[in-house]
């Protein structure tokens, strides 16, 4: 048996996580495109050292994504869009180190605190995220989609912008009964919209049209870098640790929403990013808050997409069944088969997720750290000018598609026209992200049961889900409701004051 | 900037109203059912659900006081930008991924407000990481 910590391993691992690294933070280079390009790698090499280098591809790829967000305000996954512009801000308001200690640090110990549960009760867990049907999963995702669209403000605009992102994941092969829908012949729009494609339209390109529109003002805008040596440690580490410690219990559960959200079939890092960082949003809580909770969730998920993988052999995402897909080219049979025959392969595989998150994480974070420093040190046009470059090669890369171009670019105009019109862009990628998990978790369940509405009301679990949601947007709108009548009593107490004021000036 | 400000409040609900329409115009394959048993089911409901939050956010939009000031002309260069990128997918095949990037990048750099030379430099950078590392480690647009 060998140990986790031998040097081959940990050199295997060192390897993926750089590698992981770099195309995480590059924007239209994804965690699958990485994994996908490793496989024929992989196939010559021994389970015990490709289980590490899986291992850190995949949790440094998602977390790197939060590298350019901080850059150059492009998200490099849908997961990170979901608090995009609170890491952006807080790199404006704080500095670069300190926004890159909120994306690595939290990131490391909710794959930490997954971890935990992996080795604990990967089994267990796995039986319960089984009891999940297509019922379950439409009632949870509901949830993510009242909390998401009732956070945002104004309420009209965010509704409307989630309603087009829907509308716009509605193109391509439906998600329940695969008809092609408004392709109009066109054999680059049967697959629908890419995620990625997207991102880098809406928040790249979108970006720059919107700058030379002079809409964001960046020329004006002053960043700090990391400074001193000291700073940047102090920033990065102490500061970040410090908030931890104060948020201990918002870590704890954006970490086990995460984990679970992990298991659910089909949702992934992206809509436990989405669900934990709309909950803090809503609470009207602070921007760290926010970030926070977002990248924690995005990494615990990750721990959870491998229980099933592991346990049951179901992957949880595109990441993966790649993976699962390279152990049954090598042989490998996931499932208690696994743990019994080869258990030194899955503490291995355990071990290298701890290293990676308590060594590879934190020391990659403070890297990318110096290195965004220098880069927000440049004059804003010529990152601007760089961005466009980056989106062009990203945008192709994604597909080796050139008419990705044509998606991009109009996404880019999309994202500039919500933007100059004040519709929140966050809410579009949610749209986009949620739209056909909702719609085939309802038009699946709607099928099985031949169009019996009352069925997602029959399972308990599902009746649990729908009182939550219920209860949910019951209080979301009580809360909404007791804001405007407490600003309405503030804005007529200060007309009051002033009123009172001029007629004692008058008088 | 304004201007700008004001000419998308009111045309993106436009759009989205216009947009409403589509599920409802075009035709989706519905497997021989009724459209509220099938595919065109969400895709109409949220058409609905953006003609009637266009039409609200238009009628809102009017009411507001309308702002003045100037800012339409630097449209310009947006639009410039967005052809640009519609004509780089043209040019990916002919020229090549690393100088199609390197083009735009240029030109973004001059819309920008770039010196030419510097613009150049931006550009030639871009071109290194698009010959180094997309095609020549990568294999992208190969």
């Amino acid at each position: 048996m060998t140990s986790f910590l031998s040097p081959d391993v940990l050199v295997a691992l060192a390897l993926g996580s750089a590698y992981g690294m770099v195309f995480g933070a590059v924007p239209g280079l994804t965690a699958t495109l990485a994994l996908a390009l490793f496989v024929p790698v992989g196939l010559f090499m021994e389970p015990r050292l490709l289980l590490p280098t899986l291992v850190g591809i995949t949790a440094m790829a998602i977390f790197a994504s939060d590298i350019a967000n901080i850059a150059v305000k492009i998200p490099g996954t849908p997961a990170s869009a979901a608090y995009n512009e609170e890491l952006y801000r807080i790199s404006r308001a704080r500095s670069v180190a300190y926004a890159m200690g909120i994306a690595s640090i939290p990131s490391a110990v909710g794959s930490l605190i997954g971890v935990a549960f992996l080795i604990g009760g990967s089994l267990g867990l796995a039986r319960v995220a089984k009891q999940f049907s297509s019922f379950e999963v439409f009632w949870l995702v509901l949830l993510g989609v009242s909390s998401g669209v009732l956070a945002a403000t104004p309420f009209l605009k965010s509704l409307l912008a989630f309603a087009l992102g829907m509308l716009l994941a509605s193109v391509g092969y439906d998600p329940a009964l695969g008809m092609p829908r408004f392709t109009f012949g066109s054999e680059l729009l049967l697959g629908g919209f890419d995620f990625i494609v997207a991102l880098v339209g809406l928040f790249g390109i979108g970006e720059v049209l919107t700058e030379l529109t002079g809409g964001l003002g960046w020329e004006g805008e002053v960043r700090r870098g990391n400074g001193a040596r000291g700073s940047a440690f102090r920033d990065y580490f102490v500061e970040t640790w410090r908030l931890m410690v104060e948020k201990r219990w918002l870590v704890l559960r954006a970490s086990v929403v995460g984990l679970f959200v992990g298991f659910l079939p089909g949702a992934g890092s992206d809509f436990a990013a989405w669900v934990c960082s709309n909950m803090e949003r809503l609470r009207g809580r602070s921007d760290e808050e926010v970030a926070l909770a977002g990248t924690t969730a995005n990494n615990a998920s990750i721990a959870g997409d491998w229980v099933p993988a592991l346990s049951l052999g179901i992957p949880g995402d595109t990441l993966t069944a790649i993976i699962l897909g390279l152990f049954i080219s090598l042989g490998i049979t996931p499932g208690p088969a696994l743990f019994a025959e080869h258990w030194d392969w899955v503490v291995n595989l355990y071990g290298a997720f701890l290293v990676a998150s308590v060594v590879f994480m934190p020391l990659g974070g403070y890297w990318a750290a110096k290195a965004v420093s220098w880069v927000v040190r440049l004059p804003k046009r010529v990152v601007l000018a760089g961005v466009v470059g980056v989106c062009v090669l990203g945008v192709y890369a994604v597909n080796n598609n050139p008419e990705d171009l044509y998606v991009a670019a109009g996404f880019g105009v999309l994202g500039w026209l919500l933007r100059m019109g004040g519709f929140p862009v966050g809410q579009l990628v949610l749209g986009l992200v949620l739209g056909p998990l909702l719609e085939r978790a309802f038009v699946v369940s709607m099928i099985k049961t031949q169009w019996d509405v009352l069925s997602f009301f029959r399972r308990p679990m599902a009746m649990g889900l729908a009182v939550a949601n219920v209860v949910l947007v019951g209080a979301i709108l009580a809360y909404r409701w007791g804001q405007s009548r407490a600003s309405e009593g503030r804005n007529r107490r200060e007309g009051q004051v002033a009123g009172a004021a001029a007629w004692e000036r008058e008088g | 900037m304004r201007g700008v400000g004001r000419a998308a409040e009111v045309l993106v609900p436009a759009l989205m109203g216009v947009t409403g329409l589509g599920p409802w115009v075009v035709a989706v394959d519905n497997g021989g059912q009724p459209w509220y048993l099938g595919p065109a089911l969400f895709p109409r409901v949220l058409g609905l659900a953006l003609v009637a939050g266009g039409v609200w956010c238009l009628a809102g939009s009017r009411a507001r006081e309308r702002g003045h000031g100037t800012g339409v002309g630097s449209v310009l260069p947006a639009l410039l930008l967005a052809v640009g990128f519609v004509a780089g997918a043209g040019l990916v095949g002919r020229i090549g991924l690393p100088l199609t990037a390197a083009g735009l990048t240029g030109l973004a750099g001059v819309l920008l407000g770039l010196t030419p030379r510097r613009a150049a430099l931006v550009a030639v950078v871009v071109w290194v990481l698009g010959w180094g590392v997309f095609v020549r480690l990568l294999g992208v647009g190969r």
